[in-house]
């Protein structure tokens, strides 16, 4: 029975020369590893607001709230940290693929829930008819420099970005414009319902 | 301790909240002196309804749900759920999908073994094992940090694939860390095999004969502890098991001394695959992911050997985005019940560590069933369940199609 105490000795003796494993956390703080799937956290700039993030999150912890009552008309992209898993699927599925990045961050203890949250603010789109949601201004844009002349026919698109650029403003769409134009009730921001009852019924003077 | 007038025994009871292992579950041991005449398992403390969240929850966000069934097998319901959605949908994987797997399985089953070891030392009053064992644990969840982004839940494995690719620079240092961990596996070893008070705690203690698995079901090490030659990883192979060189680990005795000593070669020959799994990340190469379209109509099974036994999932879709049916059994299930043959016949200080040999996971015991509390009998049959789901599916369908 020594050689198998003497095996343990070293072993005790290692630990005892080489200290404590542990670290000193928290007096020293830790560092995660790169890569880590900490806190996420969203971009102010480049997350458009599209909600695709909500869809795939497995634990519903992202919330989609269209203020619709404000104006402008808004919509918030809200993380609830206590209900998030750290999966990084909304990282690794976002549109822009830029909108929100896992960070190293992972110690966010606190005795307050209601302040484990951050979010993104942007700006709506509604339709001219019915008031329905388009999409965030930032989306349609962010479409447009994505697909270029492809925009073609969807005026919604085209608008929103010559709007951006100050080709044309929200005053040319509704006053002026509207007397030189034939189908002046194509040239305005509709949803895709009011914009299949302007082409369908419209021109064939029925109505709904 | 209450008096059971009938049979001149006591009752002691352990939970519904243990008190070293921090799960609940309950055993009441029935005692007679210091003997164990008899003992009663109660589980269902803790069911979460885990396969209804899944049947709600898209393929892909199921990985998550199933994930979170146990915090220490993280990755072999995955594993086994992939299994099953890749059977359902006839997909093959790529080759470097197979070896992450192979490799992500392997270290979860070496960390799982590790905390079972230190576990064990603690319930025998030996905690320097306790602590040794988990300080080289460290390095294994160090590993994963790395390369996958978390310690636990490591959210690694996706239909058709894996999510995170292995880095070529990470591989050294991973190499560097397992020959470590090889010298101290073997310390445990040595320590385990020629200890004379571990020698005096666990031989001949919770004996399990090779006929009581087989009545009892038993899977994983308890039944290869007990000479029952078993393992799906060998048996049915997947992922990168039959590409790289492995042997079954058993041991006769199905003592829990038997039990340590099956973990601990389990251990090494863990490190083994995934050195192997390394040396071949380096030169395969390759997509680590397909990218899966549609899930067709069908059913599908999928196996795994996790750390504790095999792991089984069943999965049914409909061409939607959705199972309409998940189904898992997990091994702790039929373990838990085998303490009723190794327990009983022993002193009752010998108890402790007796139940906690089968390396119990009370989150994976968890699954319903209806019982008619007045009569005491179930109320659905195993045909029963299998005709209402067969309802439920067809009704599903009338809505769906
Ligand atoms: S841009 Fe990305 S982060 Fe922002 S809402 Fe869309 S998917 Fe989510
Ligand atoms: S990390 Fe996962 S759980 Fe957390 S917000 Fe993103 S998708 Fe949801």
């Amino acid at each position: 029975m020594k050689y198998p105490k003497l095996r343990e000795l070293k072993e005790a003796i290692t630990a005892l020369i080489k200290g404590p494993y542990t670290t000193k956390f928290p007096a020293e703080p830790h560092v995660a590893m790169p890569g880590f799937r900490g806190k996420p956290t969203p971009d102010k700039e480049l997350c458009i607001a599209c909600g695709a993030c909500a869809e795939v999150c497995p634990a519903r912890a992202i919330e989609v709230k269209n203020n619709t009552e404000t104006s402008p008309k808004t919509r918030d992209i809200i993380w609830h940290y206590d209900l998030c898993i750290y999966c990084g699927q909304c990282e690794r599925l976002c549109t822009t693929q830029k909108g929100v990045t896992l960070t190293q961050e992972y110690d966010l203890a606190t005795t307050d829930r209601s302040t484990l949250y951050s979010g993104v603010q942007k700006e709506l789109v509604v339709c001219q008819d019915c008031g329905e949601i388009i999409g965030t201004k930032d989306q349609l844009l962010w479409i447009y420099k994505k697909i270029g002349p492809l925009t073609g026919g969807n005026y919604n698109i085209i608008f929103t970005a010559q709007n951006e650029l100050g080709l044309s403003s929200e005053d040319s769409n509704t006053k002026s414009d509207k007397e030189q134009v034939q189908r002046a009730d194509l040239y305005r921001l509709l949803c895709p319902k009011c914009r299949h009852v302007a082409l369908v019924f419209n021109q064939t003077g029925k109505q709904i | 301790m209450s008096e059971n007038t009938e049979n001149k025994s006591c009752v002691v009871p352990i939970g519904p909240y243990h008190p070293l292992q921090e799960e609940p579950e309950f055993f009441k041991l029935h005692v007679d002196g210091e003997k164990v005449v008899g003992i009663d398992i109660e589980i269902g403390y803790n069911h979460r309804g885990i396969e209804k969240i899944s049947e709600a929850k898209h393929y892909d966000q199921g990985i998550f749900a199933v994930e979170r069934i146990c915090g220490i097998c993280s990755t072999s319901h995955p594993f086994a759920y992939c299994n099953a959605v890749e059977d359902l949908a006839g997909i093959e994987l790529p080759e470097r999908a197979r070896y992450i797997r192979t490799l992500v399985g392997e270290l979860e089953r070496i960390h799982s073994h590790l905390l079972w070891l230190g576990l064990a030392g603690h319930f025998l009053g030996y905690n320097t094992v306790w602590m040794w064992s988990w300080k080289y644990r460290e390095p294994v969840l160090d590993i994963f940090e790395k390369i996958s982004g978390n310690r636990q839940h490591y959210s690694m494995f996706k239909i058709g694939g894996v999510r995170r690719d292995i880095l070529a620079e990470d591989i050294p240092w991973i190499e560097k860390e397992l020959d470590a961990l090889i010298k101290a596996v073997e310390m445990f070893k040595g320590a385990v095999m020629d200890d004379p008070v571990i020698l005096a705690r666990t031989k001949n203690i919770g004996v399990l004969t090779a006929k009581d698995i087989k009545d009892y079901g038993g899977v994983g090490p308890l039944a290869r502890a007990s000479g029952v030659d078993i393992d799906i990883r060998r048996d049915n192979p997947y992922a990168a098991y039959n590409l790289v060189d492995w042997k079954v680990q058993t041991f006769q005795g199905g003592d829990i001394f038997a039990k340590a000593v099956v973990r601990i070669l389990e251990t090494l020959e863990s490190i083994k695959i995934i050195q192997q799994c390394l040396v071949r990340l380096k030169t395969v190469t390759g997509p680590i992911d397909l990218k899966i379209k549609e899930i067709p109509a069908g059913e599908g099974i999928g196996r795994h050997e996790a750390p504790r036994g095999e792991v089984f999932h069943y999965v049914r879709g409909d061409k939607t985005n959705r199972p309409t049916r998940h189904k898992i059994r997990a091994p702790s299930y039929v373990n838990v019940a085998t303490n009723e043959k190794a327990v009983i016949g022993y002193d009752i200080s010998d108890a402790l560590i007796v139940l906690a040999a089968v390396d119990p996971c009370y989150c994976c015991t968890e699954r319903v069933s209806v019982v008619d509390a007045e009569k005491g009998t179930a109320l659905y049959t195993g045909n029963d369940l299998i005709r209402l789901s067969q309802e439920k599916t067809k009704k599903l369908k009338e809505r769906i199609f």
